[in-house]
């Protein structure tokens, strides 16, 4: 992988009437990587993609492929091909007509349609297949027909968009691999819409997270999630459990914040997000934040652990390798915790509803800002 | 095993077909359809010379050979076929344009443009043979247009596309609802300009309305009588019209043998419609 950024979006806006799909988004796409755009419904990443095949214009801003503007061009005379969420596999064609299609309406000649046709197949495991119909095939072979069908394309940009929503869990597993996989070996770079963030997080070298039509953050997977921007990041990309700040000072580099729940915190400097208010903005717009796998759980008062929670036991739930314990308080919603099967075994001993303590250190904390994107203001 | 037996002899929710009201109800259905066909054919190889005879009188086949010989039966035959064929492509094609225009398009007066589609399927049909009657006289069309055959057959087929389309559109409409945006956006994606897109992908999506719009519109122009009657010459009566007149005159099995070789023809259209349809059903699934 390169840092060359092959696309260049610059304060890219789309209007629907008043209402903002996207909101001056600014980023770039490294040539050879795999770039994630994820979001809940509705925050602006499909419209993003429709942009970047062609089939939305923006209302302002820039996009550039390889420093060229690409606002102008039609769908059909881009370098960047698609796999749609349906697959939009042609049903009256075969497989091979399926694949050839784009070539053939480029004018290319037989000859090199047929060898190019069977190489992009047999890429995606296909080769068997080239005959049958779409309707003689499952939802993964369907796909993997689409893939076939931009891949021999060998376009600049490859855009799938939700392209293992359709899958059945055991099949989106083994996909994710092979999509990762596959990029490897085309070098092309794919752009993935995704809602699901497991999904980005797994495939992904990096992920920009939008909301509301604004972009929160681009990072890679683990930075996005040890180190987000805001509450909304930290809590799109994995549990966590927030505390408001109501009270705030500083010890030389350390924040000490007040909360209802925990009291007086020390965050290190490390553990503040950045771009974070003004020390006198925290109040009423961030929160501290710790993630379940930091928490600890016993049964009885910890000897030394820096922040300390009484509650009491509520439901465990088995998932394989650990467990989930959750913690009932009696002034805000539960926390969940990430424990050993061994530890939670011997906390289910003690029985559903028991006091239990639930502690963790500051230094595993996070202070975080609401909405980074409009630190400063006030909700 | 007394209460097994009543539990098996009690009627499922949906055994229709064992309720004798319902059983009768599909008897005379039936009768009252088919038995008046049944007839027409059987008599039509009477050896009788009143067609409207019904005493068998012995098997021939000699009225078949005689409406064949029939030169105005033969003409009026041949006149139906010609304007069905003409009829029937030009309703496909402008059905195809005008369903495509309000499926695809939003502009003013939307409703209303489809509204005056759908109208000639509502409007009484003596009222349009009497309407396409006055304005074809109004602008001297009306049984004399051309001596040449078949340009003398325009006004008839002209009239026969207004009524047929309004049908093609409607069915081609009902299939363009099931077409997948996205087909048409993957189409471009991959290269393709507007006209390949359709040309490649949505004509063949359409082909079964296509062939469901093209065999309404044949048998709708096929039997037409009342539009036929009001804007047809003394040169260009077609096979329904013709044989009214030759009822009124006397009844033949000639007669029989044309309006069996008719149902004959629909038949065969039918079947040949239905299994191609079937098949590319299987292929879209």
């Amino acid at each position: 992988m390169t840092d060359k950024a092959i696309v260049s979006i610059r304060e890219l806006s789309k209007y629907f009437g008043r209402v903002a799909a996207l909101n001056e988004v600014s980023f770039d796409i490294k040539a050879g990587e795999i770039f994630a755009l994820l979001g809940p419904s509705g925050c602006g990443k499909s419209t993003l993609l429709r942009i970047l095949s062609g089939f939305e214009t923006p209302s302002s801003g820039e996009l550039l492929l390889d420093g060229k503007d690409l606002i102008p061009l039609k769908p059909n005379k881009r370098p960047i091909n698609m796999v749609f969420q349906s697959y939009a596999v042609f049903p009256h064609m075969s497989v091979e007509e399926n694949v050839a299609y784009g070539l053939k309406v480029e004018g290319i000649a037989k000859a090199e349609i047929k060898t190019r046709v069977a190489q992009s197949l047999k890429q995606v495991h296909l080769d068997e297949f080239g005959a049958r119909k779409p309707h003689q095939l499952s939802g993964g072979q369907r796909q993997r027909v689409a893939l076939a069908r931009v891949l021999v394309k060998k376009p600049r940009l490859l855009l799938l968009d939700e392209p293992l929503s359709a899958l059945d869990a055991k099949l989106r597993d083994a996909m994710r691999l092979e999509l990762v996989k596959l990029q490897e070996a085309v070098g092309i770079t794919f752009v993935i819409v995704t809602h699901d963030q497991s999904e980005a997080m797994a495939i992904a070298d990096r992920i920009a997270v939008l909301n509301e039509g604004r972009l929160r953050q681009v990072a890679t997977p683990s930075q996005l999630y040890q180190r987000p921007v805001d509450a909304f990041v930290a809590d799109f990309v994995g549990t966590i459990h927030s505390f408001a700040v109501v009270s705030s000072t500083q010890q030389g580099k350390d924040f000490v914040v007040g909360t209802q729940e925990l009291g007086n915190i020390t965050v290190p400097a490390a553990a503040v997000a950045h771009g974070i208010y003004q020390l006198d903005e925290l109040v009423g717009n961030s929160v501290v934040a710790v993630r379940p796998e930091h928490i600890n759980v016993t049964a009885t008062q910890p000897a030394n652990s820096e922040v300390t929670l009484l509650g009491k036991l509520g439901d465990i739930a088995f998932q394989g390798q650990h467990s989930v314990v959750e913690i009932m308080l009696d002034n805000r919603p539960s926390l969940t915790a990430i424990a050993s099967n061994a530890d939670a075994q011997a906390l289910h001993e003690s029985g559903h509803g028991s006091t239990v303590w639930a502690h963790w250190d500051t230094a595993n904390m996070l202070l975080l800002p609401n909405d980074a994107s409009d630190a400063g203001a006030v909700e | 095993m007394a209460n097994a037996k009543r539990i098996r002899d009690k009627k499922k929710p949906f055994e229709y077909s064992k309720k004798w009201s319902l059983r009768s109800v599909f008897f005379l259905a039936t009768l009252f359809l088919y038995v008046p066909i049944v007839v027409l054919i059987i008599f039509s190889f009477n050896n009788s010379r009143r067609g409207g005879n019904v005493i068998w009188k012995g098997f021939t086949t000699k009225y078949y050979g005689k409406a064949f010989n029939n030169d105005d039966l033969m003409l009026a035959f041949g006149n139906t076929l010609t304007i069905a064929v003409v009829a029937t492509v030009v309703s496909v094609i402008l059905g195809t344009c005008t369903a495509i225009l309000l499926w695809r398009f939003r502009f003013p007066f939307k409703p209303l443009v489809e509204g005056l589609v759908s109208l000639p399927i509502v409007i009484p049909e003596i009222c349009m043979g009497v309407s396409l009657a006055l304005f074809f006289s109004a602008i001297g069309w009306l049984g004399n247009t051309s001596d040449i055959w078949p340009f003398n057959l325009i006004n008839v087929t002209i009239a026969h596309i207004t009524f047929c389309f309004p049908f093609a559109a409607m069915v081609i409409r009902a299939r363009l609802h099931s077409f997948n945006r996205e087909m048409e956006e993957a189409a471009r994606d991959l290269g393709a300009t507007e006209y390949q897109v359709f040309k490649d992908i949505l004509i063949p999506h359409l082909k079964p309305g296509l062939v469901a719009g093209a065999l309404l519109s044949f048998t709708l122009s096929l039997d037409d009588f009342i539009v036929t009657f009001f804007t047809s010459g003394p040169n260009t009566v077609t096979l329904p019209v013709k044989i009214y007149s030759m009822v009124r005159f006397s009844v033949t099995p000639e007669i029989n043998a044309a309006s069996t070789v008719v149902i004959a023809l629909t038949l065969v259209l039918t079947v040949f419609a239905l299994r191609f349809q079937s098949k590319d059903n299987t292929q879209l699934q």
